[in-house]
């Protein structure tokens, strides 16, 4: 066995130089060790970068890197050596292996790929911003994706709140825009990040009054907002009440006779009430 | 008043208008710009309240005083809803600080009739005006728009706001004249027009694109949308659809959205007593999707079918229902047919039928490679010849099929 060790273990450009080594000595799926960041480094084995390059690099279609690039912030620990798998069939002759939908290794790419992303989206939607005490207009998020998405979604935010200063904070990495330049950093803890914001109580308003009780439909809710993310958003504290209030109002509705109008309409009678 | 009260008021207010799209305004950012803001082609949804709507934009009216009196509507003039009413000043905050916090993608601004038309899109365009120029807000901005306004309002409204858009409330000018007597339907659709030339003189053309030549002047880059109410007013699923593709043809609509009509504070006697299950408004949704990707056409969506009387069939989906009443198109060898009758297969949707045209290219399709697309193979197998499968007489027998695939009934008050 040979071992590649990739640092950070979601980085592209690490894993990229590690499958080139390993690919120009001409080392088989099998035979490769993939390791994220520092663990392997005791192992006795061999590293893939000591091998002789027997052979030419290889040339890959770009949908292959973009597929990379987003499988690599999978916490499956398995996902370097799935894509130097695919990475090996393709250069054998396998082309088009990606527009097969129905291989298994593809299809298991695939769905990683599309986790990270539903994982960034996600994280987009409710990574909420509270403002630091004290005058300053900074402010400090405190989230937990499922995978190694911080790099991946940190230009976002930056092109989002160019005129801010912020942070996030997650478990495993943070990251911070002073304005003009990115910083990425070690993790942290959830009390590192204000608890709350001022304007939490005028959105928690805003949801309350935007919610429909005739069209109660919590299964679509959770679907679209699963519980694991509840206890980032204020708003969901207010859920239980809501829910359980919205059979009566409706039913309050309905029950209501109409009512004559209390105020004066110009150019109409008023009816006698 | 208190921001929080007026902002309770103005929200409940505007629950009824359907839209919270964030999508379609191109790429946009604030770096470099001094202030915050971006739009990236796809919308986000920041929350979703116990309704399963998506909360994407801060959904507010402006004010919910109104001189109209349209029955549907708890903002009339003759409801008794408790009014309230935002300086410009005060909407601009805040969603300014919503956004700070990333509870939103931006304001979809809408507004009672206050004084006339002009007066009212007048602090409309205001409020929009100043999140852009004093605030450099590049999030995202649709503001509905009064189809009385005078054009250089419009104009205004385009230039500030990603989509503009004008209920068109009823699928008929009969029941709008008699549900909203003060609407005047060929002005709405007048409106509508002006929005579309707009729109479509702003979109640079492919010569206009090069360097050298100016470009026209931006104009709501996210297009319009409008909203119909479904089920205050006679009219069934064929007039809606009809009403509908008119609509997307005449105006290039990027969305038409379907309101079923549904219980309001202070409701008036004209109103039907009972709202329309909203698994209508689903089935709608449904049928427009079809018109719009998958190549159907309204007649062929709601035929003649007696006993239906031009609606939706509210047991199965309108696709299968098709399917179901032209079972001699079928079934489809997925190994050869072409896209636009895989797109006509029940089950199946845009997206899987891409994967499947991509996949068959290299090695024909089994049963086990529908199963790795995770396609509902129970609804598709009786329509669909693959390598190991046929589905031999389950065709010949369409109402059975039918009983098969539809969905056992569910409490009957899930759906109102």
């Amino acid at each position: 066995m040979y071992r590649a060790t990739i640092t950070p273990g979601w980085d592209l450009e690490a894993w990229r130089t590690q499958a080139r080594r390993a690919w120009e000595a001409e080392l088989s799926p099998e035979s490769v060790e993939w390791l994220a960041d520092a663990q392997g480094e005791l192992l006795a084995s061999a590293t893939v970068a000591e091998q002789p390059v027997r052979r030419q690099g290889l040339s890959v279609p770009a949908d292959f890197m973009a597929l990379a690039a987003a499988v690599l912030c999978h916490r499956d620990a398995g996902r370097h050596a799935l894509l130097y798998r695919l990475l090996w069939r393709i250069g054998q002759g396998e082309r088009a292996l990606l527009g097969r939908a129905t291989d298994a290794d593809v299809q298991r790419a695939t769905r990683w790929a599309q986790a990270v992303r539903r994982d960034t989206h996600k994280m987009k939607a409710f990574v909420r911003f509270r403002q630091v005490q004290g005058g300053d207009d900074a402010y400090i998020a405190w989230f937990e994706p499922d995978h190694y998405i911080v790099d991946r979604v940190a230009p976002f935010f930056m092109r989002r709140f160019a005129g801010m200063r912020w942070a996030i904070l997650t478990p495993y990495r943070s990251v911070q825009w002073d304005g003009a330049q990115l910083w990425a950093g070690e993790g942290a803890v959830r009390a590192d990040a204000p608890a709350d914001d001022a304007e939490d109580a005028l959105w928690r308003t805003y949801y309350a009054n935007i919610f429909n009780p005739a069209r109660l439909n919590t299964r679509m809710m959770r679907q679209e907002m699963p519980q694991k993310y509840w206890k980032h958003l204020p708003e969901t504290h207010l859920l239980p009440d809501l829910v359980r209030e919205a059979g009566r109002r409706v039913r309050e509705m309905d029950e209501r006779e109409a009512q004559e109008p209390r105020r004066r309409i110009p150019g109409r009678p008023r009816t006698p009430g | 008043m208190q921001l929080k009260d007026k902002l309770a008021i103005l929200a409940d207010a505007a629950k009824y208008d359907a839209s919270c799209a964030s999508s379609g305004a191109g790429k946009r950012h604030s770096l470099g710009k001094g202030g915050i803001g971006s739009t990236e082609g796809m919308g986000i949804c920041h929350s979703y309240t116990p309704d399963g709507r998506c909360v994407s934009l801060l959904k507010i009216l402006l004010t919910n005083f109104c001189i109209y009196d349209c029955a549907y509507c708890v903002n009339r003039v003759s409801s008794n809803v408790p009014r309230a009413r935002f300086a410009t000043a005060e909407v601009v905050r805040l969603t300014l600080e919503f956004y700070k916090r990333n509870y939103i993608e931006g304001l979809f601004l809408s507004s009672g009739i206050i004084r006339n038309g002009d007066y009212t899109m007048e602090q409309l365009v205001e409020v929009a005006r100043s999140l852009r120029e004093d605030h450099r807000f590049a999030g995202y901005i649709h503001l509905k728009t009064i189809p009385e306004a005078s054009p250089e309002l419009l104009a205004a409204a385009g230039r500030y706001a990603d989509r503009l858009s004008i209920n068109v409330e009823l699928p008929t000018e009969a029941g709008l004249k008699q549900l909203a007597p003060q609407k005047d339907a060929p002005g709405i659709r007048a409106a509508m027009g002006e929005l579309h030339t707009r729109i479509l003189a702003a979109k640079p053309s492919r010569q206009e694109a090069q360097p050298k030549r100016r470009r026209p002047p931006k104009f709501a880059p996210a297009g319009q949308s409008t909203q119909m109410i479904v089920g205050a007013d006679a009219a069934d699923d064929r007039a809606i659809l009809v009403s509908s593709d008119a609509l997307y043809r005449q105006f290039r609509m990027r969305r038409v959205y379907y309101s079923a009509f549904s219980p309001i504070p202070d409701a008036s006697t004209q109103l039907p007593l009972r709202a329309p299950p909203l698994l209508r408004e689903h089935r709608l949704y449904q049928a427009d999707w079809l018109l719009r990707f998958y190549g159907f056409e309204v007649k062929e969506i709601v035929e003649d079918v007696p006993g239906q009387g031009g609606m939706l069939d509210l047991d199965i989906d309108p696709k299968l229902a098709w399917a179901l009443r032209h079972p001699d198109r079928f079934p489809v060898d997925l190994n050869t047919a072409p896209r636009e009758m895989l797109l006509r297969v029940p089950g199946l949707g845009a997206r899987n039928v891409q994967r499947i045209v991509d996949s068959r290219r290299q090695g024909r399709l089994r049963v086990a490679d529908l199963a790795r697309l995770r396609a509902p193979l129970q609804k598709l197998l009786p329509f669909v010849v693959l390598l190991d499968h046929h589905p031999r007489q389950r065709l010949d027998d369409p109402a059975r099929l039918r009983r098969d695939l539809a969905p056992a009934p569910r409490q009957a008050d899930l759906f109102g």
